[in-house]
């Protein structure tokens, strides 16, 4: 009835109600399809967020299991000074200084920053982490990160290496295996409530791959044994540098690889060059008369020698072209046994010149001298023998004894342990096989022959030689009690300025035990000890210690292994 | 009547749609207990990675070497000579186990009549 009485009242209503809702109509067909993605990718940022989710790097243990490395989650703090207060930032220099052991001006022209996001101090320690929270300042966080932790501190430095602060290794196997190391990151896609806070609804995501595991062939025992008679003989004997290495003959496994200086894996960052350089495998110098194993391989095996063949030594001075080469004690007629156990320069020459350079070389080369030995480490270098070619005159008196050619403690070992392992070389190696976290194998390194140095008959009579040396010549110092021992010693003038000098030396050792079935050979160098400079007095003490402590650490290991109940299924 | 109709229709509709929206808010509310109990879960895990590392740090060779045989205890690796291995014969080893649970479980039986009941069904 109001209808009829006011139709044109009614219409006006009726078409602005219309025109309302056909407005609505339109603009929720825009919003819902024309703006449609657009809001949606609003509402996406807003409620949603996608976080990488940080492999964790895999851990490097030693050949019982034992981690020497392994990655533990800690906090870094950040903060955003754009939300931060002046007063806010002045506590927070204030408060954090003393405790970061940063000084002031460094922290406040972090916070000075027009930013949202700035680092104050990485990878902190949980201690320091509660302290900062109890504080409260307005616009400090914590973003929670992995850090490389290594237990057993300095130890088995040069093998491991180390990994920087973004988990990225920088030295030894940390770097030479990174790629295995630091896995592949994921990633998820979480909902976000108003507040900003995480839900587990229905995320999206890709798992990170984390890290193998690495199983070195390295003893944790043995390398601290190793690296304490090592760092005690160079401080007895005042030495600028030494390296020592010790394998397993049969199969090239290395069980301990040590330098001095060395450095702590903890500190990596605040330590010298010097004293990160892996001297074992990339420090080359004259050996010495530790050669003198290649002139008797070769001597014994194709020159027609025998032990008791008697060899006129001159009475100590001999003349070799336009040089006179001496011998540190004189002698007359001694066997050619007695040349080695002696080490005789003048009778050693006087065999290499039977033999002839051809052969000498030919055994030098055998010996891989002038070769990479293929250790799975970085930084290794070749060291260096001339061919015959290049000889002078007076190189046939030099090279037998040790001048004139480079080598490296790890060539010295690999030819040590060919004549321990019936003249078979066998490749050094410390990576015994790559894991997954499940302890899954994944790739497995294993021992390889590099060739045959000399028959087994020439090695069995070479190391009844170089047991004599231990025992009746220069290397009395190396005796074990109980074990019989077969080395050389070594004492070689280091070149200074182009010259040998006088009163600079490397003492160097090489042996192996038990002589009747050899397990374990080693290398031990020094460079520059003072005043003693003999290899038979400055490195086959250190050799000794190390050799008769190892042996029994390996018999109880043994015993231990022949003892294992075996399990039931 | 029609009017009727609608109405229980809506009211179907509304209670559909309050349930529906209940389940949400639990789900919702699920999500927030799975993302408290993954953060508990994160922070054990890493209570056991300093703690494993701290006992790594223990067992290593250098502390227990500095701790052992630097600080004079006169502690030394014992020679293989003087070492004497005794090997138990099996059955003293494996027989007493057996022997030692077996009056226990009589025992155990004889104060427990339901089980002396489960032992003769079994046997």
């Amino acid at each position: 009835m109001q209808i009829r009485k006011y139709p044109f009242r009614f219409s006006i209503v009726f078409l602005f109600l219309l025109g309302l809702l056909i407005f609505f109509a339109v603009h929720l067909v825009f919003i819902q399809i024309f703006r449609s993605a657009y809001l949606t990718h609003l509402a996406r940022r807003q409620h949603e967020q996608v976080i990488e989710l940080e492999p964790v790097r895999g851990t490097i243990f030693d050949r019982n299991k034992r981690p020497l490395a392994f990655n533990i989650a800690v906090y870094s703090l950040f903060a955003n000074p754009r939300v931060m207060s002046e007063a806010n930032k002045q506590s927070a220099v204030m408060n954090l200084s003393p405790l970061l052991n940063m000084s002031p001006a460094e922290i406040s022209g972090q916070l000075a920053k027009d930013r949202y996001f700035v680092w104050l101090y990485r990878k902190m320690s949980s201690d320091v982490v509660e302290k900062i929270k109890a504080w409260r300042i307005p616009g400090l966080g914590f973003q929670k990160e992995s850090k490389r932790y290594y237990p057993g501190g300095p130890l088995a430095a040069h093998v491991i290496g180390f990994a920087g602060i973004d988990n990225e290794g920088l030295e030894g196997l940390e770097l030479a295996f990174n790629r295995r190391l630091k896995g592949e990151p994921g990633w998820m896609n979480v909902r976000r409530d108003a507040r900003q806070r995480q839900l587990m609804l229905d995320p999206e995501f890709l798992p990170p791959q984390d890290g193998m595991n690495l199983v070195l062939t390295i003893d944790e025992t043995i390398q601290y044994l190793t690296e304490q008679a090592l760092a005690k003989g160079a401080e007895k004997h005042h030495a600028a540098a030494a390296s020592m290495i010790v394998v397993d003959v049969k199969t090239g496994e290395v069980l301990a690889l040590a330098n001095v200086p060395t450095y702590d894996l903890a500190n990596a960052a605040s330590s010298s060059t010097e004293s990160r350089t892996n001297r074992a495998i990339s420090f080359m110098n004259e050996p010495g008369s530790v050669f003198k194993i290649v002139t008797a391989a070769a001597a014994l095996e194709e020159g027609g020698v025998k032990e008791e063949d008697k060899v006129y030594c001159e009475n100590g001075e001999y003349r070799v072209a336009n040089h006179i080469l001496h011998d540190h004690t004189r002698h007359g007629f001694i066997t050619f046994r007695q040349v080695i156990e002696v080490s005789s320069n003048i009778g050693t020459t006087k065999i290499a010149q039977k033999i002839g350079p051809d052969l000498v070389y030919k055994y030098a080369k055998r010996y891989r001298f002038g070769e990479l030995t293929g250790i799975d480490l970085k930084g290794e270098v070749a060291g260096v023998i001339k061919p015959v070619a290049q000889w002078s005159k007076t190189s046939i008196g030099a090279v037998p004894i040790g001048q004139e050619v480079t080598v490296t403690p790890i060539q010295l070992l690999g030819a040590i342990a060919a004549v321990a392992n019936d003249g078979v070389y066998m490749k050094p190696y410390v990576v015994k096989a790559v894991k997954d976290k499940y302890d899954q194998v994944i790739e497995a390194f294993g021992p390889r022959e590099l060739g045959r140095v000399m028959s087994v008959e020439t090695a069995k009579r070479l190391r009844e030689i170089l047991r004599g040396v231990v025992e009746e010549g220069t290397a009395k110092t190396a005796r074990i009690d109980g074990v019989s021992v077969g080395g050389k010693t070594g004492t070689a003038q280091k070149v200074v300025g182009g010259t040998y000098s006088h009163d600079k030396f490397y003492a160097s050792f090489i042996g192996f035990a038990p002589v009747e079935n050899p397990r374990l050979a080693a290398v031990v160098v020094f460079d520059e000890p003072h005043p003693s400079y003999y290899g038979g007095t400055v490195a086959a003490p250190v050799f000794k210690e190390v050799m008769e402590n190892a042996l029994k650490y390996l018999s109880v290991v043994d015993a231990g292994k022949v003892n294992e109940t075996p399990k039931t299924p | 009547m029609p009017i009727n109709r609608v109405f229980q229709s809506l009211s179907c509709v509304t209670l559909f749609a309050l349930c529906y929206i209940h389940l949400q808010i639990q789900i919702v509310n699920l999500a927030y207990i799975g993302k408290k109990k993954e953060q508990q879960v994160r922070q054990l895990t890493e209570e056991n990675g300093h703690l494993s590392y701290n006992i790594a740090m223990l067992k290593s060779a250098s502390h227990l070497g500095e701790k052992l045989l630097q600080e004079n205890s006169g502690l030394r690796f014992a020679d293989p000579r003087r070492i004497v291995q005794i090997s138990a014969p099996p059955d003293k080893t494996t027989a007493q186990p057996a022997a030692a649970s077996a009056p226990a479980a009589s025992a155990a039986e004889k104060d427990n009549p339901m089980l002396s009941l489960l032992s003769l069904t079994k046997e």
